[in-house]
């Protein structure tokens, strides 16, 4: 098996132009077999468009996409392996729900026998055996997504492509979806390439999260890599709740970054090998979990004064959000157990040098 | 809140008189026209003393009556179902692809509707008139199918706008060609539009007079049949062949209402 096989899907240098605007600007990464990829950005940032040059519904004005090393460029999207579950789920309201999963293998030109015994297994592992001979208006909007799912998955495709599956269910029920859309994908071992805006959707589900904004890949890598090590203030700000300080570089030394915050402030971080130059403008960026109180005596490097705005009671924790220096609003996340101040108090907040990440201005 | 109640009171009583003003205009001629297809006298009026079946056992043994009747429904049937035919692929075109000068193609289609059937039928006979042998039911049933057309195209076109897009996606790409995903999808869930679209063609074509009248020569369909009968006698063996197409009429359009609820509570309703 050559190397490109291992890859389910390979986009090269995609670029698509709707009207003129652009929507996908040289968007470059790789789908390893077996991975559940999402795509996640704002409304508008280009996901969407991707999954349709993927599906075959678009094809790029320029950039290759490979399916198992092949180009599928210009190919049409009945001749693609690829299948796509949609967000209103596109169930044929004229058939049942055992015609609709049959539908792909019918179009394949599968023996009716045969069609019959993989839809019954099929059915059985979404957990809609005996739901086979109803009407799709006679099912419930979690049965209704799963039957979609069904009936993308039975044609087994190279990628199954999920443009935002989960989005018409209400909280409880997506939640639920969450844990079961992972576990039938682990199961049967599918690259999915999913296309969600709901970044905790993202975190909780993805083997890999394709950022993306304004037509870009902003940064690609594992949950934990992107919320960890975000590569730029935008993919900082859209993951998780971030505080982002604005600095500027005073120093790069081989093991730390030094930087000068608002008033005489200055920091320390640990240096990423991407950091801005020396006097260039940076956001120093902390995670409300990797802020705590600082008690008396208040060490010199990686705090800030603040003045405590509100308290939210969350139950586990305590949400505390303050005002800095040069009006930077702050949140920290409290444990149980921890301090906690009253509002109007004067404090001083503090954090790991390994826990502050450092991306430029933009 | 009684006070609201009471107004509520009299302004549903002046609708109900209202509605019964419009549906009186709208029925009182059908009624008419059915009541006295039962009148014994030679030439229909008031008063309506005796009663007979008579003037349908007339009605329905007049040869000619009869003829006519039968010229105007194949008419009917074959421009409706051309109609049907040409307007499919035109609103599937019009919906669905991106073309230039939308605006414009839509114009020209809904054009004949505002043309008065006049200038229609004196325009197709002076194209006609060269043609021999096409004078007759062939000229008829082009001039009904060219009325049909506009019609039928509007009513499948507004139904496909409105047609939900991933399921025309879903089938491609689960491997349904253009053709196989037009079988399997669009035409089953387009029947009732296709249906409604044929209808209205039919009855349209059924009833129309002042275009057919130009290019039918020596033809007659029903409407000419009976404007020709109207020149020397009003008998009531009209009104009695007019009832049996009232009565068929309506019977068409509740088997359609029905078979259309029936498929649609069959899609969708409520869980089972």
């Amino acid at each position: 098996m050559s190397e490109g096989e291992l890859r389910a899907v390979t986009f090269r240098n995609v670029t698509h132009d709707y009207d003129g605007a652009r929507a996908l600007d040289d968007v470059s990464f790789e789908v390893g077999d077996g991975e559940f990829v999402t795509l996640l950005g704002p409304s508008g940032c280009g996901k969407t468009t991707l999954l349709r040059i993927t599906s075959g519904f678009l094809d790029p004005t320029a950039g290759d996409v490979l399916l198992h090393g092949k180009s599928v460029v210009g190919v049409p999207p009945f001749r693609r392996n690829t299948s796509m579950v949609f967000q209103d789920y596109a169930l044929f309201p004229h058939r049942t729900v055992a015609q609709n999963v049959a539908f792909g293998l019918r179009m394949r030109g599968m023996a009716p026998d045969e069609i019959r015994r993989r839809v019954d297994r099929m059915l059985d592992m979404l957990g809609l055996a005996g739901l086979g001979e109803r009407r799709i208006g006679h099912i419930s909007g979690g049965q209704a997504q799963r039957v979609a799912l069904g009936r993308s998955m039975i044609v087994e495709p190279a990628v199954l492509l999920l443009d935002e599956p989960l989005g018409a269910l209400d909280l409880k029920l997506r939640k639920q979806m969450q844990v079961e859309l992972k576990r039938i994908q682990r199961q049967v071992g599918m690259t999915f390439l999913y296309v969600t805006h709901d970044q905790e959707e993202a975190l909780a589900m993805s083997d890999r999260i394709a950022v993306m904004n304004k037509g870009r890949l902003m940064q690609y890598g594992t949950p934990h890599e992107i919320y960890r090590r975000p590569s730029s203030r935008f993919v900082a700000d859209f993951i998780g709740e971030a505080n982002l300080i604005p600095c500027r570089v005073a120093e790069r030394r081989s093991d730390a970054l030094v930087l000068k915050g608002p008033g005489a402030s200055s920091f320390t971080a640990a240096p990423s090998g991407a950091d801005p130059a020396s006097g260039a403008d940076a956001i120093l960026v902390i995670r409300p979990e990797n802020l705590a109180l600082a008690e008396p005596p208040v060490p010199q490097a990686n705090t800030i004064g603040a003045v405590v705005q509100e308290l939210t009671f969350l139950g586990p924790s305590v949400r505390m959000t303050a005002l800095a220096e040069g009006n930077i609003v702050l949140a920290v996340v409290i444990g149980p157990g921890g301090r906690l101040p009253a509002i109007g108090d004067r404090i001083d907040l503090k954090w790991k040098a390994e826990d502050a990440i450092v991306v430029g201005p933009g | 809140m009684i006070g609201a109640e009471r107004k509520a009171g009299r302004s549903g009583w002046a609708l109900g008189f209202y509605t019964a003003l419009i549906y009186g205009f709208f029925y009182l001629p059908i009624v008419t026209l059915i009541l006295f297809a039962f009148d014994a006298k030679e030439v229909p009026g008031l008063p309506l003393k005796d009663l007979t079946l008579g003037w349908f056992a007339a009605a329905l043994s007049d040869r000619q009556l009869l003829a006519a009747l039968s010229t105007s429904v194949w008419v009917a049937l074959l421009s409706a179902s051309l109609a049907v035919l040409l307007a499919m692929p035109a609103a599937l075109a019009l919906a669905w692809v991106r073309l230039p000068a939308k605006p414009a193609i839509l114009g020209f289609i809904i054009a004949p509707m505002v043309v008065p059937h006049l200038v229609l039928g004196l325009g197709l006979l002076l194209l006609f008139r060269p043609v021999p042998g096409i004078l007759g039911v062939a000229g008829v049933v082009i001039a009904h199918t060219t009325l049909n057309l506009c019609y039928a195209t509007m009513i499948l076109y507004s139904h496909l706008l409105g047609f939900q897009r991933s399921l025309v996606e879903a089938a491609r790409d689960l491997g349904a060609s253009e053709i196989r995903m037009f079988w399997e999808v669009v035409l089953p869930l387009s029947a009732p539009a296709i249906l409604a679209a044929f209808l209205m063609s039919f009855t349209l074509s059924f009833g129309e007079f002042v275009a057919a009248w130009f290019v039918a020569g020596f033809e007659r369909t029903l409407p000419i049949e009976i404007w020709a009968w109207l020149r020397h006698i009003l008998s009531p063996k009209i009104n009695a062949i007019a009832t049996v197409i009232v009565a068929v009429s309506v019977a068409m359009t509740i088997l359609a209402q029905l078979w259309i609820l029936r498929r649609r509570n069959g899609a969708r309703g409520g869980a089972a």
